[in-house]
């Protein structure tokens, strides 16, 4: 009872913490994102290009897999792997005492802390989970989901906009 | 039958938020600032918390022009106007095209009506860094300095370094000859994507 209603708990949080963590890197600028790769210092600086640019789309991808296709179990292992990854990271940050950006949700990033670590072990605990004995969601149920994983994204960007605009040599009133 | 823990309505409704925003803030990273930050902008003009310094902004750099710099942080995103000539610092004195997406900055100026910052000249410091402990060994160009928990940084002198004494702040005679393995010191220098800093300044404690 208690497996049937966590299973699509796990996965439904899994797709949709891809969706906003992969859109709120995605608006952030590449140079941004690679920065914050480079930070963690476990990659050269090539690998690390590559992850920073690469990285929020395979996130968008991985969320959309779970919470829209009949596929979640495959979402599922790849967001273990992902999970792996970051738990790598991590840790390797941690044990060497590094102050650095965690990257996880864009410039609304926090330090790599040992919560970054744990939250890195329960994807891969749910995604295994997941991966094992999951079933998937229902698209009418996936939709709103991935919808709201976004909003995030969303309301930085419009902060963005907003902040552009009012310094906007017609909306200050600055003259050049 | 009486309940066997009396808790008032408003309590357990505080507490059951509390539990639920740290439950969100585990499972979605960020989200909380995310949030707030949008609601504390719905003034359409981005200003900085009420409980900052309107005169300071720091963060990394999303967006630039010929004349002002998008810099964005946890706290939100602020423009900041930077004057034309050499007005930054970036280990020299540069002009803001030495700037370039993804650095860290910080600035202090006049805060603006349209929420921006116009920054000091002089007042913009780009990657800045600072380090303290003990020399652990001498490199060509520079050296290691172990922090007091035992975490190493390289450190590589810059050609405008200066050596000075941490109590009276006069250059040391000696230079960079003064620094020798085991001295305590500390600095400030660019901080460098390898994780290593170009001192400009380096004090002598002992």
């Amino acid at each position: 009872m208690i497996i049937d209603i966590a299973l699509p708990v796990a996965l439904a949080w899994l797709g949709s913490l891809f969706a906003y963590s992969g859109s709120l890197k995605l608006i952030q600028p590449a140079a941004l994102r690679i920065r914050v790769i480079e930070g963690y210092d476990v990659l050269p600086a090539s690998a690390a290009r590559l992850v920073g640019t690469l990285l929020p789309h395979v996130e968008l991808a991985v969320g959309a897999l779970i919470l829209l296709t009949p596929y979640g179990r495959i979402g599922a292992v790849a967001a273990g792997a992902l999970g792996a990854a970051f738990a790598i990271g991590a840790s390797a940050v941690l044990a060497r005492s590094i102050h650095t950006e965690c990257g996880c949700a864009g410039v609304a990033s926090g330090q790599v802390r040992p919560a970054t670590l744990a939250r890195a072990l329960l994807m891969m605990f749910a995604a295994s989970a997941v991966a094992i004995a999951g079933s998937p969601i229902p698209s009418l149920v996936g939709w709103p989901i991935l919808a709201a994983a976004l909003i995030p994204a969303c309301l930085t960007l419009r902060r963005t906009f907003v902040a552009r605009q009012s310094t906007s040599p017609i909306r200050s009133g600055v003259s050049r | 039958m009486r309940p066997f823990l009396k808790v008032s309505r408003r309590s357990l409704i505080g507490s059951l938020a509390g539990a639920t925003i740290g439950v969100m803030s585990f499972a979605y990273p960020g989200l909380a600032r995310v949030i707030t930050n949008d609601s504390r902008s719905r003034a359409a003009v981005p200003t900085p918390a009420e409980d900052k310094d309107p005169t300071f902004w720091s963060g990394r750099v999303t967006a630039k022009t010929a004349d002002h710099l998008t810099v964005t942080s946890a706290e939100g995103t602020r423009i900041v106007r930077v004057a034309p000539g050499p007005t930054v610092w970036k280990e020299f004195d540069v002009s803001i095209d030495a700037i370039e997406i993804g650095d860290s900055v910080m600035a202090k100026g006049e805060p603006q009506a349209d929420g921006s910052l116009l920054a000091r000249p002089g007042w913009v410091f780009v990657n800045g860094g600072q380090w303290d402990g003990t020399i652990s060994a001498l490199r060509p160009g520079g050296l290691t300095v172990r922090r007091h928990d035992g975490v190493d940084r390289v450190i590589a002198f810059s050609s405008r370094l200066q050596v000075i004494t941490a109590a009276k702040q006069r250059p040391v005679a000696a230079g960079v000859g003064a620094l020798t393995v085991g001295r305590q010191i500390g600095m400030v220098g660019l901080g460098l994507p390898d994780r290593s800093l170009r001192a400009t300044r380096i004090w002598i404690y002992r």
